[in-house]
C-alpha cells in the first residue's frame, strides 16, 4: 500500500511550512524514521521522517514550495509495488481534496456576500430563519454579510457568521494582561469560545509558554487554554529583581491575579518544574482560583534539586550553557535540537531575562536544596492532584512524585518510563493522554 | 423487511381502470355511475358493443365483466345521479360516480355539499356516505372555459369532502382504492392531459393512504409543493435548476384534504424556501391555503417570502397559444425559484 507523507502540524499556530531540503531522490530507498526531508516553520527548521518504508515514488512538492498542514509532500510505495503515475496523482488529488474540505466548506449556491440592506428606519433585512438562528447563537444581524436576495440575510449567513466568530476566537492568539503594578503578562490562548473549562500551563525556570507547544492543540479542541509566560520569562515584563518579588509565592500572587484579569476562574492548573510550585502555592493561597491540579516534575515538593541546574542557571547564559541545559532536561538526546538550543539561547539573553530567571534560582534553591517544601501542606488542597514525573528526571528526582501522593493519598501519580525532566515535550502524545483521561475522571465543576 | 411488489408500466387512464376494476371484483357493492360510462344503453345495435367506457374510455371493458346492474349509464343529468349515488352510498352501495367534468359541479353541489359532505355530521355518525366522484381536471387540449378547469379548491374548502389530486399512475390506483374503501364523499380529481402519461404501477390491491404527501424528488434549495399535473412541471424545472446548482425539493400532497402538514413543514424546515404550483385559480385557492400554513406554522424556518405559481384569476381560455400562457410552465417555476434561493 502506498504512503502519503503529509506536512506534519508543529504545534498549535503551526498552518503550513516549506520545504528547504530534501534528503532522498525520487527513486531512493527510504526507511521509516529516517530524515526524508527539511521544512522550514514561522519558528523553526526540522527534519520530517519518513512513515514508512520502500521507495520514494514521488515527490509532490519540490524545495522551496509552501505546504498547508496536511498537506500531501511525497508518495512513498512499499518495496516491490507498482503504482502509476494516474494512481500518484489520484491519491494527492485526494489529499488535497480532504485539506481543502477541512478548512472550511463554501456554500452550495455561490453567491458573493454584501452588507445587508436596511429600511428607512434601518432595520436590516434578515430572512424569519434568520432572525430565529442569530438569537439561538447569539450573533448580531448587523455584523452579518447577506447573500440571499436584494440584501437578505439568510439563515445560512447567520451560520456562516456564527463559525467565522467561533473561528476567530478559537485561533491561537498571544494577548497581553497588565497587573495592578503595570507588569504585563503574555498569554497564548486557544480553544473554542463556548468551552466551559480552562486550562492554564505554566512552564518552568527559564522556560516559556512554548514549552507546551506540543500538547496544547491536544487540549485546544474541548478546553479554552492559556499558555502563561512567567514574569521575567518568555514575552512577559521582566522587571529589574529590585523592584519586584520574584519569590514563588511572589509569582504565586501575580498569577492569581492574571488568573482574575482573564475572567476564567477557577481554572485547572498544569505546571512544571517551578511552574509546578508557583500552581501549588496559589492552590494553597487562593483555592477559589483552582479547579484542579497538575504537577509535573514539579518543584516544591522534596529538599533534593541538582546543582547541575543551579550551575547553569549561574553561569553567564551562552550557547554552550544553552546546550548543557537542554542536555540536562531531555533524556532523549534528539531532543536537543539547534533550534531549541538557539531559543534557549535567545530567551536567556532577552533583556531583563537573566536578572529575572537568576533571581527567581536565588529565591527558590540554594546548593542545600530547595527552599521551599509544600510536601506537607498537600493535604489543605481542597481540589484533586494529579503528579506526572519522568522516570530519570535528573533535575529533580521522580521519588518526589511517590513522597507526594503518600503525603495525599487521593492524588494520581504517573511515572513515565524512560522520559526525563520534561514529559510534556519528550513524550507528548503519552503526557495529553494521561492528563485528558484524568480530566475525565474527576468531579466536573 | 418489505417485499419488493412487481410492477408493469401503464398509463394513468389504465391504472384508474384497473383500480376500479380491482374494487369492484372485491366488494359487490361498488357500482359505477355516469354519462356513457359503459355506453350505448337502451341502443339495441349498440347495447352489446364497447362503445364508449367514458368520454376518456377509462371505465372500457367494465360493463362487459360487470354487466349493466353495476355500470350504469345515465342520463345527462348531473342533479340526478350524482344525487343518486349519495342517496345509494348512504343505503349501503359503495358507488363510484363519473362527474364528466368538473366545471359541471354546479349542476350538482347541492347533492356534493349539502347532502353528501355533512350526512354524517348530520346524522351524529350513525350514517355514512361512502361514495367516490371522480372526475376530470386541467387545462392543455383546447377544451375551452367549460370543461377545463380545476377547481378542487372549492372542494377542499368544504368540511366533511376528502380531495385526492394524483399526479402519477401508481398514485391514480393506489389512491383511488384507498377512495372506493373510504367511508366518506371522496372527489377523486384526474388530470385529462396525464391520462396518456406512463409510468411504473405495482401489482395487486394495495391502497396508499389518504393524507400522506410523496416526496417526489429530494433536493435541499428549495422545496416546491406541486398539485396534479404540476409535479410534471416541477420535475422538469428541478432538472434545469439542478444544472444551475440548486437542489429542488419536489413535494406531491396527492391529497388536498386531509393536506399532510407534516411533511410540507419539514421539508421547508431543511431548505428555508417554499414555491407552491398549483393550475388553479389563486384567489382562496390550495396554494394559497398551503403558503399561509406554512407562513404561520413554519414562520421560523423560512429564509425567502413564499412564492406562488399559478393559473391566473381567470377562466381558461380557448386559444391554444392563451391557454399555453395560462398552465404553469416550469421556466415560471424556475423563475420563480431564481428569486429566492
Amino acid at each position: 500500500m502506498p504512503t502519503i507523507v503529509t506536512m506534519p502540524k508543529w504545534g498549535l499556530t503551526m498552518t503550513s511550512g516549506t520545504i528547504t531540503g530534501w534528503s532522498r531522490e525520487e527513486g531512493d530507498p527510504v526507511t521509516e524514521g529516517v530524515p526524508l526531508l527539511t521544512v522550514e516553520t514561522e519558528k523553526a527548521v526540522d527534519d520530517v521522517e519518513a512513515p514508512a518504508s520502500g521507495v520514494l515514488r514521488k515527490i509532490v512538492a519540490a524545495v522551496g514550495s509552501e505546504v498547508p498542514v496536511m498537506g500531501a509532500v511525497a508518495v512513498i510505495t512499499a518495496p516491490g509495488e507498482d503504482l502509476s503515475d494516474e494512481d500518484v496523482q489520484a491519491l494527492v488529488a485526494t489529499t488535497s481534496e480532504a485539506t481543502a474540505a477541512a478548512s472550511g466548506a463554501a456554500p452550495r449556491v455561490a453567491r458573493e456576500g454584501r452588507q445587508a440592506a436596511r429600511d428607512a428606519s434601518g432595520r436590516v433585512n434578515a430572512s424569519p430563519a434568520a432572525r430565529k438562528r442569530a438569537g439561538e447563537l447569539g450573533i448580531d444581524l448587523a455584523t452579518v454579510e447577506a447573500t440571499g436576495p436584494g440584501g437578505r440575510i439568510t439563515s445560512e449567513d447567520v451560520e456562516r457568521a456564527a463559525v467565522e466568530v467561533a473561528a476567530s476566537a478559537a485561533a491561537p492568539r498571544t494577548e497581553v494582561f497588565e497587573l495592578a503594578d503595570g507588569t504585563k503578562i503574555a498569554a497564548l490562548l486557544a480553544g473554542p469560545a463556548d468551552a466551559t473549562e480552562t486550562i492554564v500551563f505554566l512552564h518552568g525556570l527559564g522556560g516559556s509558554q512554548s514549552t507546551w507547544a506540543s500538547v496544547l492543540g491536544h487540549f485546544a479542541e474541548t478546553y479554552r487554554v492559556a499558555a502563561v509566560d512567567l514574569p521575567g520569562h518568555g514575552a512577559s515584563d521582566k522587571p529589574s529583581p529590585a523592584s519586584t518579588d520574584y519569590s514563588i509565592s511572589g509569582i504565586a500572587a501575580k498569577l492569581g491575579e492574571f488568573l482574575e484579569k482573564l475572567e476564567l476562574a477557577p481554572s485547572i492548573l498544569i505546571g512544571h518544574s517551578l511552574g509546578g510550585a508557583t500552581a501549588l502555592q496559589l492552590a494553597l493561597d487562593r483555592p477559589k482560583l483552582v479547579r484542579a491540579l497538575v504537577l509535573v516534575d514539579s518543584a516544591a515538593l522534596g529538599l533534593e534539586i541538582n546543582d547541575e541546574l543551579l550551575d547553569r542557571i549561574e553561569s553567564a547564559p551562552s550557547r554552550d550553557e544553552a546546550r548543557r541545559l537542554l542536555e540536562l532536561f531531555f533524556e532523549d538526546r534528539r531532543f536537543v535540537l539547534e533550534r531549541g538550543i538557539n531559543d534557549m539561547h535567545a530567551a536567556r539573553n532577552a533583556l531583563g531575562a537573566d536578572d529575572a530567571v537568576k533571581a527567581i534560582a536565588a529565591s527558590a534553591f540554594t546548593r542545600r536544596g530547595q527552599n521551599l517544601v509544600l510536601v506537607d501542606r498537600l493535604g489543605e488542597l481542597e481540589v484533586p492532584l494529579l503528579v506526572i514525573w519522568g522516570e530519570l528526571d535528573r533535575v529533580i528526582p521522580s521519588r518526589h512524585a511517590v513522597a507526594a501522593v503518600t503525603a495525599l493519598p487521593t492524588a494520581w501519580l504517573e511515572i513515565m518510563e524512560g522520559v526525563g525532566h520534561v514529559p510534556q515535550v519528550e513524550a507528548a502524545p503519552a503526557f495529553a493522554e494521561i492528563v485528558n483521561r484524568w480530566l475525565l475522571s474527576i468531579p466536573g465543576p | 423487511m418489505v417485499t419488493e411488489t412487481a410492477t408493469r408500466t401503464m398509463t394513468y387512464q389504465q391504472a384508474i381502470n384497473e383500480a376500479l376494476q380491482i374494487a369492484m371484483r372485491e366488494d359487490p357493492t361498488v357500482v359505477l355511475l355516469g354519462e356513457d360510462i359503459a355506453g350505448g344503453a337502451m341502443v339495441d345495435h349498440l347495447v352489446n358493443d364497447d362503445a364508449w367506457g367514458g368520454p376518456m374510455g377509462v371505465t372500457k371493458g367494465l360493463v362487459q365483466e360487470f354487466g349493466r346492474d353495476r355500470v350504469l349509464d345515465t342520463p345527462i343529468t348531473e342533479a340526478g345521479f350524482i344525487g343518486a349515488a349519495v342517496g345509494a352510498a348512504a343505503t349501503g352501495l359503495r358507488p363510484v360516480a363519473e362527474l364528466m367534468f368538473v366545471d359541471f359541479f354546479g349542476c350538482c353541489m347541492d347533492q356534493i355539499f349539502d347532502q353528501g359532505a355533512k350526512l354524517r355530521y348530520m346524522f351524529g355518525g350513525k350514517a355514512k356516505c361512502p361514495v367516490t366522484i371522480r372526475t376530470q381536471i386541467g387545462a392543455g387540449v383546447s377544451a375551452a372555459g367549460q370543461h377545463s378547469g380545476c377547481h378542487y379548491s372549492v372542494f377542499a374548502h368544504m368540511p366533511g369532502i376528502k380531495c385526492i389530486v394524483p399526479s402519477t399512475p401508481a398514485d391514480a390506483k393506489g389512491l383511488l382504492l384507498s377512495a372506493i374503501r373510504d367511508d366518506d364523499l371522496v372527489m377523486f380529481f384526474e388530470n385529462k392531459v396525464l391520462y396518456g402519461t406512463k409510468g411504473d404501477v405495482p401489482e395487486g390491491d394495495e391502497g396508499i393512504p389518504l393524507g400522506v404527501a410523496d416526496i417526489k424528488r429530494v433536493g435541499d434549495d428549495v422545496t416546491i409543493v406541486a398539485i396534479s399535473r404540476m409535479v410534471q412541471q416541477a420535475l422538469a424545472a428541478a432538472d434545469t435548476l439542478a444544472a444551475e446548482g440548486i437542489e429542488a425539493e419536489v413535494i406531491d400532497p396527492r391529497t388536498l384534504s386531509p393536506l399532510d402538514e407534516e411533511t410540507i413543514l419539514s421539508s421547508v424546515a431543511k431548505t428555508h424556501r417554499l414555491l407552491v404550483v398549483d393550475e388553479d385559480n389563486p384567489r382562496c385557492s390550495a396554494a394559497t391555503d398551503i403558503a399561509a400554513m406554512v407562513a404561520d406554522k413554519g414562520f421560523d424556518t423560512l429564509d425567502a417570502p413564499i412564492k406562488r405559481v399559478t393559473a391566473p384569476h381567470t377562466p381558461v381560455p380557448f386559444s391554444p397559444p392563451l391557454e399555453q400562457f395560462y398552465v404553469p410552465s416550469p421556466d415560471r417555476i424556475v423563475d420563480a425559484v431564481r428569486e429566492i434561493v
